[in-house]
Parts: structure tokens; C-alpha cells; sequence
């Protein structure tokens, strides 16, 4: 396994060394790696340094996945233990970091853990997370609930 | 928690692709509720990847036949409208679950094509009925269920297939390179060989209430096999040979079906053996029994019902497996009938780590077969011990103990000899009366008090 490393820098200047195969979990690094391979310091304007090194812990741990059921299980605890450490907000910008650098175990990971979470929100509190302002009227929103109409049918109480 | 705020623009930069894969993750009434957030928000469920509907979810029915026909309709009506809505890509999952579907053929039609044409990973589709209670409730209508599309048998991108109440030719299906579960239940299987050795992937394979199933083979190919299950299914196929060196879980629940097991099986977690009513065998059926419990021996639990406690008799050795089982739990299905106590003695003489002995006690199901003599009343009052009862085993359970003789025996030898014994508990049925139930509580002060136990640190209840 080569043993190369290379530099990642975030839009606010934090540096990063990492191997080569971790880099490469970025698919953005791993195309300009594939462009021009004797880069070895990467410039990312889009992600910050706080949530970058977020990405690489995500990155490190991953780099080997294996096939095991055991190694599987492993790592879902701790994919579940890493996401307990952050709130929504924090997870929307690695979304959009993982999305950037194109980490799709990653983007899985984060729009899972944001959904469990939003799952038992009221929609005051959905629009609130996403910055959402409410802009229907009365009459659309009728019109809305319409379309799915079983959707918004809270009479069937959840089954115990 | 790792916080901070970020500015709120950063959050408005999600991009709608974005907005789709998380709400994706959402159960699917969540993602229609998202319509409501905003305009912005009106149509992102239009592309959601995974697409759930579930007749009991979106319809109380009321009313008589006619009535519940026309809102049938209406739900239909209303999927299909969905699915022509649709704006999105591939799509991860769909899943449709549909009672008296037969009298809209051309819907779920479309339904499963939308499905297909968005190249479907996950597919379930549950047309099956409530009102079926065995197979051949389905069995007898099989002219009249839903035949799946021509376009599914060109799907490639399957990974789960569950399929319930529809017809299907498992040989058609063209390329299921990457399917690793497949689950049928009251469905004709008649040419399933030839779907599972074109699915090397496959991990898990569910059948239950299904009949003419023609499974002549798992073999080597699809050495990924970890979990089968057979449920209330009759075969077309005198025997089926399974190569599945790693298989972890085997349940078997039915009449009694010749299987061969061809590769050792180390490590597995379950298997389950239970043969229902079964009470006809011939000649080779015990030895095969046995045989079969030989190559499951390492499963960790195992549960054995009654036919073949009795069967067991009939093999070669009946004192014991040839090879030690490493099961730690044994669950035995048993009327406790002198019937089958050579196969009790001889599973608890088999598997020398148990840890938990269970007994489910069943309502007798007798096997008219030749029997060694021997006197049941003294049959436990033998002076022989096993290498479980010395060493390992620490719990002794009796699921609906009702007190009676023989079960008393029982415990009154595996009190006596368990070297290592912490627990016995035992368990009233439900529905008892008085009287019985004065019995059980009798029966079970007796066990607490006056059985001479080998352990110091036993400790004994009823529940």
C-alpha cells in the first residue's frame, strides 16, 4: 500500500496530512489524483478546517472496509457514536462538505442521522432547522394536504 | 456535543439534491409531510428514492364489500397518479402492499413497471391476504393472482426481492447477479433452482407458505448463504442438497422434507427443526434426521420438536450424535411422553457445553412406532449422569409447566445431577383454572423443597 502523503488544505488555511489512500476516500481528491499524480497538496476551498477534519476521522476509519460481518458491525458503532458527537447544524455542513468532497459512505451516514433526527419534528420545528419560511397561504395549504391527503390523516394514532 | 451556529446561508445552500437524499431516509408518510414546509419544499417528495405504500397505513376501510371495492379503487387510482407524478431518477426501494388486488390487475401493473422502469433496488410487493391462514388458501386462488409484468423479468439492479400472493416464473427472471435476499410466501416456486444458482450473492432466503417449491439445490455457488428459513412449504423435489458452508441461521418449520447437507457448517448461531404434525416416516427418515442434526451440531441453539425427539430412535446410535453438538441453548418441543425420552436423554447426552436446557411443553404428538421397553416411571431414577449436567449447564427452563408426572421426573434428575446448576424456572400456560392452577403451584412447591439438588446455588421459581 503506498504510503504517500498529501496535504489538504481547508478555505481557511488549516493543513492536514493524511496518507494517500485516505485522501483518496475524498472522490474529488481521487480525480484530481488521477489528473495529475504529483500533486501532493490539495487546496478545498468549500470546506472549513473544523468540519474538514471532521471528514478525514470519518475518512481514516473507513479505509479499509472490509467484508466481515464483524468488522461491518464494528464500524457501525462507531459511525453511530461519531454522529452522537454533533448537533444539526453541524451535521448539515458536513453534509454539504461530504457532498463537496464527494464521500458517499459519508453522505449516507449524515442524511440518516438528519432524518432520524427531524423524523419526530412538528413542521415548525423542520422549518426551523432548515431555515425555512412557511410562504403558503391558507387556501395552498389546503390544497397541499390535498394531494397526499392519508399523508396528514392523523387520526390513525401510532400503533402501539 | 460538537455545536456552533453557522450562518443561515450556509443552510440555504443545500441543494434540492441534497433535500431529496435526506428526506429519502425518512419513513415515507414523513417525506409526503414535507410538502408542507414551503413552496420551495411543494414537489421534493416527487423525487424521493424510497417509495412505501402500505394499503393498512393509507386506508381504514368501512362499510360493506362494495363500498371497500370503491375506496380500493380510489387507492389505487391514487398510487398510480403518484407514480405518474414522479419526477425523480432511480429509485432505492419500492414497496406495495395490496389485499384483494385481483380486481385491479392493470394498477398494480403499472405500479410494478413504474418500479422497474426507475431500476428498483429493493422490491416488495405483498399482495397476499389477511384472511389466508394455509397455503392452500392461496394455493386454491392461484389461477386468479397477479401475475408480475413481463418487464420485471429484465430487471438487473435487484438486490432484495420479496414477493408474497402473485404468480412469478423464478427461472425468468434474467439476470439476478446482485440479489442477496430473496423472501416468497404464498407463491408457487416451482422452477426456484434456477434463480438461485444465477444469484451468487445471495445471503438470505425466506420461504413460507409456499408450495410446488422446486428447490433442488444451494450449492457452492452461493457460498454466501447465512440465513435459510422453510416455512409450512411442500416441495416438488424428493431432496434438496444444500452446499451452504456458511450458513449461521437454519429454521425449518413443515412437514418433513429430505435435506442434504453437504459441506461442515462451523459456527452457526441457530438452527430450528420442527416437523409440525408430521407422524408418517419410513425406514431411512430417522438415520436422514439425524444426519441432518449432525451437520447442524455447531449451531449455538437449537430447537427440536417432537417428531424428531421420537425419531431419533430409529437411527443408528440412539445414546448419542456421533460427533459432539456445540449448541449452548437446547430448546426441546416435548409432551414429555416416555415416547421421547431416549431422544431427550440422547440430545442431552449430545451436547456436552449446554448452558440452558428449555422445554416448551407441547400437547403430545405420538408417532405409532416401535419403541424399546422400558419402564417410564424408572427412567429418570437411572444412575447416569452427562458430561452437561457435571459442567456446564446452569439453567433449566419449563415453558406452560403444568405440573405433571413426567415433568416432575425430569426435573426431579436434572436437579439431582446438574453439578452446576443456578436455575430452574419454570412457567405457567396461560388459561389455566383453578384447579390446574393449584396443581402447577403443588407441583412446583415439591420441586422447591423436596428434590435433592447437586448444586448449592440453585435457586428455583415460578412464573
Amino acid at each position: 500500500m503506498s504510503s504517500n502523503k498529501i496535504v489538504l488544505t481547508s478555505s481557511d488555511g488549516e493543513s492536514f496530512e493524511v496518507e494517500e489512500v485516505v485522501a483518496r476516500k475524498l472522490q474529488i481528491v481521487g480525480h484530481m489524483l488521477e489528473d495529475d499524480c504529483v500533486i501532493n497538496e490539495i487546496p478545498l476551498q468549500n470546506v472549513t478546517g473544523d468540519i474538514l477534519s471532521m471528514v478525514i476521522e470519518y475518512c481514516k476509519t473507513h479505509v479499509d472496509e472490509e467484508e466481515s460481518e464483524e468488522a461491518q458491525t464494528k464500524l457501525k458503532t462507531w459511525d453511530e457514536e461519531f454522529m452522537k458527537k454533533f448537533d444539526i447544524k453541524t451535521l448539515l455542513q458536513i453534509i454539504l462538505a461530504a457532498n463537496y468532497l464527494n464521500v458517499k459512505g459519508l453522505l449516507d451516514l449524515v442524511s440518516q442521522t438528519i432524518a432520524d433526527t427531524i423524523k419526530d419534528y412538528t413542521p415548525e420545528q423542520i422549518r426551523e432547522v432548515f431555515g425555512v419560511e412557511n410562504d403558503y397561504t391558507e387556501e395552498e395549504e389546503a390544497e397541499v394536504r390535498k394531494e397526499n391527503a392519508w399523508a396528514f390523516d392523523e387520526a390513525d394514532t401510532p400503533k402501539p | 456535543m460538537y455545536s456552533r451556529n453557522p450562518p443561515v446561508d450556509i443552510i440555504s445552500t443545500l441543494s434540492d439534491c441534497l433535500l431529496v437524499l435526506i428526506i429519502s431516509f425518512l419513513p415515507f408518510k414523513d417525506v409526503l409531510k414535507t410538502s408542507m414546509l414551503s413552496k420551495r419544499w411543494r414537489y421534493l417528495y416527487r423525487e424521493v428514492k424510497n417509495i412505501s405504500f402500505r394499503e393498512s397505513e393509507m386506508v381504514t376501510f368501512a362499510g360493506n364489500h362494495i363500498d371497500q371495492y370503491y375506496q380500493r379503487a380510489q387507492l389505487v387510482a391514487y398510487m398510480v397518479g403518484w407514480v405518474d407524478n414522479f419526477t425523480g431518477g432511480v429509485i432505492e426501494s419500492f414497496e406495495l402492499c395490496l389485499s384483494n388486488s385481483y380486481s385491479f390487475e392493470q394498477g398494480v401493473t403499472r405500479l410494478i413497471e413504474f418500479a422497474v422502469s426507475k431500476n428498483v433496488k429493493h422490491l416488495i410487493l405483498d399482495l397476499s391476504e389477511r384472511r389466508w391462514r394455509v397455503r392452500d388458501d392461496a394455493a386454491a386462488l392461484e389461477r386468479g393472482l397477479i401475475q408480475v409484468p413481463e418487464s420485471f423479468y429484465k430487471l438487473t439492479t435487484l438486490v432484495t426481492l420479496k414477493l408474497f400472493g402473485c404468480r412469478f416464473n423464478p427461472s425468468r427472471l434474467a439476470n439476478p447477479g446482485l440479489v442477496k435476499i430473496l423472501c416468497f410466501r404464498w407463491i408457487r416456486l416451482e422452477n426456484i433452482s434456477a434463480l438461485i444458482a444465477k444469484a451468487p450473492f445471495l445471503e438470505t432466503l425466506i420461504m413460507k407458505n409456499c408450495w410446488e417449491v422446486g428447490l433442488e439445490a444451494i450449492t457452492g455457488f452461493n457460498d454466501r448463504v447465512r440465513k435459510v428459513v422453510f416455512k409450512n412449504c411442500v416441495f416438488s423435489v424428493e431432496k434438496s442438497t444444500l452446499d451452504v458452508p456458511n450458513i449461521q441461521i437454519f429454521k425449518y418449520f413443515g412437514k418433513v422434507h429430505h435435506f442434504e447437507l453437504v459441506s461442515a457448517i462451523r459456527g452457526m448461531e441457530e438452527a430450528y427443526l420442527d416437523f409440525g404434525e408430521a407422524i408418517d416416516y419410513n425406514g431411512s427418515t430417522g438415520s436422514q434426521l439425524c444426519n441432518l442434526l449432525y451437520h447442524l451440531r455447531s449451531a449455538r441453539t437449537f430447537t427440536i420438536c417432537p417428531y424428531l425427539l421420537q425419531l431419533i430412535q430409529e437411527s443408528e446410535d440412539s445414546v448419542r450424535l456421533k460427533e459432539r453438538m456445540e449448541t449452548r441453548q437446547l430448546v426441546l418441543k416435548s409432551a414429555l411422553e416416555p415416547n421421547e425420552f431416549i431422544g431427550i436423554r440422547f440430545m442431552i447426552n449430545s451436547c456436552p457445553y449446554l448452558e440452558i436446557l428449555s422445554f416448551q411443553i407441547v400437547d403430545p404428538r405420538l408417532i405409532d412406532m416401535m419403541v424399546p421397553q422400558f419402564d417410564p416411571e424408572a427412567y429418570w431414577m437411572n444412575n447416569i449422569s452427562h458430561k452437561c449436567l457435571k459442567r456446564t449447564l446452569k439453567k433449566v427452563e419449563v415453558w406452560s409447566f403444568s405440573g405433571g408426572t413426567y415433568e416432575l421426573h425430569v426435573l426431579k434428575y436434572l436437579i439431582r445431577y446438574g453439578r452446576v446448576l443456578e436455575r430452574v424456572d419454570l412457567y405457567l400456560p396461560i388459561g389455566l383454572n383453578e384447579d390446574q392452577m393449584l396443581t402447577a403451584r403443588a407441583a412446583a412447591d415439591t420441586v422447591g423443597t423436596e428434590f435433592e439438588a447437586a448444586s448449592s446455588n440453585l435457586n428455583i421459581s415460578l412464573h
